[in-house]
Parts: C-alpha cells; structure tokens; sequence
C-alpha cells in the first residue's frame, strides 16, 4: 500500500540534527538539515570524512532516527512510525546499495538479486520474474546462476544494484557505490544508474568522487554537518 | 509450507554451508547428549516397566507372607498354617486368603520332574494367572479331597497333556482338571524368594488332599510356606498388611521371622537400580547436554558478529528485530533437533539391535524417542536466547557501518 506521495518529495527532512553521547558531552554531527529530494531526481552528496554523510544516509534509509527535527518519507513522518512500520517502509520502498556489495557470497547472482523479496510477501514465482529482469537490466542476465564470490567488483556491484532495484523503490540510496571499483567498473556502475534514474527512479548517491557528479541533476556538498545545494 | 519458512530454512541451510566446522562441532556434542538421554529413557522406562509387570504378577492390592525355615522342623505351632490363613480370612475375607504348600523335584512319571504346590480355591482370586482351559481347584475339590490336578499349560503342552488326562505324580493317579497360564517371568527374576513364583513345570493340587507322596498319615495341621493375601478392595494395603502383621505377631500365634512380601519391598532394589541409572546416566547426559548447549551457543555468538553486516542487509530489506532474533532461535532449535534425532533414532535402533544382550528390558516406545526431541527443542531455545537478542539488538546503521 503505496501513499500517494507521488505529487510531494520522496524524502524531506526539517531543521534535523542528529547528535551522539560520548563522555565529553554530546557530538552533534548533523547540525539542522533542511532537505527535499524530488522525485526522479539524481541527489549527488559529496563532503570530506567524518562531515556527516553517512549519518545523513542513515536517516535518508530510515536506518536511525533524529535527535531533532523532522524526517518525511514518501509522505510520512517518520518519528510517528513503530519499528514495524518502519520496517514496511524500507523493506517496499527503499533500495539500498553499499560501497562493499554486502551480498551473500555462497548465493548465485540470481539467489542474492531474490534476497531483496525475503521479507516482502511477493509470491515466489513473481519474486523470481522480478529478480531475472533486474539482472537483465544491469546486464547479468547470462551470469544469474554464477556464485557471487566468484564475480568482479563491477559485477557484483550491479547485481547489489539489481537487487536494490528488483522491487522498483521510490527512493534509491546508494554509499560509496564505486568506492571500491576502479575507473572502468565505477563507470559502468553509474552507467546503470544512470539508466535506473532515466527510467525514473530517485536516485540518493554520496560519494568521494567527483568525476561522478556529471550524472547528477542536482549536487549537495556536506560540511560540518550542514548540507548545501551547488549549482 | 509458508515461503517465509522457506526462506528462514534456506538462510540456515546457508549458514551451516558456510561454517560447517562449527555447526559439526554443535552437533555432534548435542548428538552425543541426545543419545545419552534416549538411552537414559530406554532404560528407566523398561525399568518402570518391569516394575508395573511384577506389581502386575504378584496381583493387584496383594502381599505375601512367607517364614524362613525353621529350626526344628517338628514345631508345627510355630509354622504358618492353615489355621493362620483362616485367622487372617476372619479378618480380611473368606474369598481373600490362600496358603500353599510346596513339594519339590515329584516325579511325574518317567524322567519327568514337577514342583506340587498344595493350595486352595482362592489362589486364582488372589493371584492374576488365568485358567487357559477347564478350570481350577473348588470348594468341592477341597471338601471332598479329591484327586485332581492342574498344571502349567507350558507343561501341558510339552508333555502332550490334556484336560481329561490321568497324570502319576509319585505314582498316585491325579485326573487333570484345568491348564493354568501363569507368566509370572519378571517376579521370578527379581525376587529370590521361591514363594512368589511357582516356577517352571507347577503342578497345583488340594491342599487338603493327605500328601501321599510325602507322608505316610495325614498330618492334622501340615504347616504352610506361604500366605498370598489380598487387601480388601478401597483399603490401603499398607493397613491390611499392619492387621495381617499385628494377627500373627500375637504372642499365642509364636510366629518368629515372617516376612510381608508387598510390592514395595519386592520393588526397593529396582528403586535403587532405578535411581542409581537415573543419577549416573542422567548426570553424563545432562553434562553432554549442556556442553552442547554452550558449543550451540559459541556457535551462536560467533554466527552473530560474523554475520553482522548480513544482520544490517537483512534489516535494510526491512527485517524486523524480531525477525532477526527468530533466525537464530530457528537455526539453534532445528540444529538441536536434528541432533536429537540422530542422537534418539541411532541410539534406538542400537538399543533394538542388542536388546537381546541387555540385562534389563528397554523400552524404545514414541515417548523415548520424542522426548529427546522436546527436549532439544527447550535447549535450543533456551541456549539461543541471549545471542539472538544480541544479534536483534544490533543496530542496523551500526550492523552496516561494520561493513
């Protein structure tokens, strides 16, 4: 059960700070971030370590909750939902990719690609449909049955991707998705993106590398915890 | 089969691949618990078994009494008898008293051997044996001392007797008037007191008949060797064995080392069999299960921080802390339960195999056998519960930065 959140931003976040407890007092490493991602939009977030990027993916992904502020996804508030419905909403309308694939490496392509329907009620068969066109759409269709661990970092970075994209999410987040592919492999990587984004899913990508932002339609920069549009 | 379980079972089948080491190590120690406990069961059960069977072939709510051999065998007065059992039957029933007499090695005939045992009528009303054709000794038979008999059908059937038959035991022609089936295996084996059993090859006769294959002249009283006595239908049997006890201990009765046979006491050795199985084997299996409890739950606790970027993946496609939890109680529930019934189905058909060779009867019936499994069951819950509330408590930001 979709909201009809097609007409608003995919993901909005107001006045969001996000601190940590250590001894010597509270971290705040998101400093009150004010954000909408349009749909069909391809966010590029670059910033130097430790600025906050992966603690902003981490709401964007609905993986943690803010110490402040507001957080919407696709319509909804997320600090009003249980674990449960937080779970619903990752598990049907986000898709996720890592900067080290997390696949599970005794798995073929095909099984890892399926995994994505593990805890979604989609009957087998059209888990299965749905998994083959993904592969297909990130051009692994010839190597579904292979072993992960027996695959390229490009390779297996697609069919993370296509797993990320076999139940077509409203938001796509991906961190340091080329971060450990070289410059051919990290080029097909975005290449796919690319082409997900042109079929119209929202596109959320932090990176390190800057040659990547001509894919991008829009740019953020994350600095001492604060985001910043650049043209 | 739902395909959430299907894919619980995958991802554990996955797990298993992928560490088959640790899971081995967990299975074989939960294997060798499991056999333990299935043998444990196999042997207390066929002890409690054998104990309900010679409660059953003594009689239900029935106790012996026996004396040991006296020191001068001509002190009549001294001896049970029959004047004892009716003092007894006074008090405790006409139809509930029986005395017998035993007579060894009798020839019957030929090379033939047979133990006699004098009784009455209410023998069959005391003990459980069952007339398997004609029938048994009556009032009629005691009053008018007549000449018949009734034997084993065991015997009967080797010897080619027949009801109707005339047999010779020392030479004196008895009409046979009944088979008895007696079965009376396990009081035979476990007590050594010869009054409990007739033994193989019994031949039962009047006791009111003048012993001619022993005596000359009929003795007034002929002293008894033991008194089979049913306690009264709703009455404890320990008071009809206090009643039974105060009759023959007073002082006009002179009655000196007599002993209550109750099933209590024909029972204290299997008691203390019972117990020192139940402490020995039931320690060794209680220690195999633990240490395959604890090897589970290392397995558990290392599966947890191996797996932890999996964890994050898992709830970044939208597992729940519950979910999480679940899988690992489900992977240490199904592990212990195939061990268990590896463990109970090995052990069993070992202990079927060599049955024979045993002691002791086992009993390998569904409950020996299914409650290993109930049992692993617990323990893998019980031993996966702290790592699998680790693993759902890992927070799954915190799971995928580990990454």
């Amino acid at each position: 059960m979709r909201n009809d959140a097609s007409a608003g931003p995919v993901l909005s976040m107001r006045g969001v700070w996000k601190s940590f407890a250590t001894p010597r007092g509270p971290v705040h490493v998101l400093r009150g971030v004010d954000l909408e991602i349009e749909p069909g939009s391809f966010v590029v977030i670059t910033g130097p370590s430790g600025s906050g990027k992966s603690t902003f993916l981490n709401l964007a992904s609905l993986l943690d909750t803010p110490t402040q502020g507001v957080v919407q996804f696709a319509g909804r508030v997320t600090s009003t939902l249980n674990e449960k419905e937080l779970c619903e909403l990752r598990k049907e309308r986000l898709g996720m990719v890592f900067q080290k694939f997390c696949l599970l490496t005794h798995r073929s392509a095909l099984e890892n690609v399926l995994f994505r329907f593990r805890y979604l009620a989609v009957p087998h068969t059209e888990a299965q449909k749905s998994s083959e066109r993904a592969l297909a759409r990130v051009g692994l269709a010839a190597q579904a049955d292979q072993p992960t661990r027996l695959m390229s970092g490009g390779e297996m970075q697609r069919v993370a991707i296509a797993r990320a994209v076999a139940q077509r999410p409203d938001l796509l987040v991906a961190d340091e998705p080329t971060g450990n592919l070289d410059r051919a492999a990290a080029e097909s990587v975005m290449e796919v993106f690319r082409d997900l984004n042109a079929d119209g899913i929202t596109i959320l990508l932090v990176t390190h590398n800057e040659s990547l932002l001509r894919f991008a339609t829009r740019h953020l920069v994350c600095a001492d915890g604060r985001l910043k549009d650049r043209a | 089969m739902s395909e959430q379980l299907q894919g619980a079972l995958r991802d554990i089948a996955d797990d298993i691949r992928a560490r088959p080491g640790r899971a081995g190590l967990a299975f074989l120690a939960l294997g060798v618990g499991m056999t333990a406990l299935t043998v444990l069961l196999a042997v207390l059960g066929g002890l409690e078994a054998r104990a309900k069977r010679i409660v059953e072939e003594l009689g239900a709510q029935v106790f012996a009494i026996t004396q040991a051999s006296a020191s001068n065998p001509q002190q009549n007065s001294t001896r049970l008898n029959a004047s004892r059992a009716e003092l007894l039957a006074t008090h405790l029933g006409s139809d509930a008293v029986s005395g017998i007499q035993f007579f060894e090695n009798v020839s019957a005939g030929g090379d033939r051997q047979v133990r006699v045992i004098a009784t009455d009528e209410n023998l069959l009303n005391i003990r459980p044996w069952v007339i398997s054709e004609g029938r048994f000794i009556d009032k009629h038979d005691m009053h008018n001392r007549e000449r018949v008999a009734v034997v084993d059908a065991m015997i009967a059937r080797e010897w080619n007797w027949r009801v109707g038959d005339t047999v010779q035991l020392r030479e004196i022609p008895f009409r046979l008037i009944g088979l008895l089936s007696i079965g009376a295996d396990a009081l035979e084996s476990e007590s050594t007191e010869r009054a409990l059993s007739p033994g193989e090859r019994a031949v039962f006769v009047p006791r009111s008949l003048p012993p001619y294959w022993q005596f000359t002249t009929p003795a007034p009283d002929l002293p008894l060797d033991a008194l089979y006595v049913r306690a009264p239908a709703g009455q404890p049997m320990e008071r009809a064995v206090a009643l039974a006890r105060e009759l023959l201990s007073q002082p006009d009765q002179r009655l000196e080392q007599l002993s209550f046979l109750t099933p209590d006491v024909l029972l204290q050795r299997l008691r203390k069999l019972q117990d020192t199985i139940r402490f020995t084997a039931g320690s060794i299996a209680l220690l195999c299960l633990i240490l395959g409890g604890t090897t589970l739950m290392s397995l558990l606790v290392a599966n947890v921080r191996e797996r932890v970027t999996e964890i994050g993946l898992r709830r970044a496609l939208g597992a729940t802390a519950r979910d999480i939890a679940g899988l690992f109680v489900l992977e240490a529930i199904l592990l212990t339960g195939a061990a268990a019934l590896v463990g109970a189905l090995g052990a069993g058909a070992i202990l079927w195999l060599a049955r024979g060779r045993f002691p002791i009867d086992l009993r390998l019936d569904a409950s020996v056998l299914f409650t290993p499994l109930l049992v692993a069951t617990l323990l893998g819950a019980a031993f996966s519960f702290w790592p699998a509330r680790a693993a759902a408590r890992i927070s799954p930001a915190e799971a995928l930065r580990n990454e």
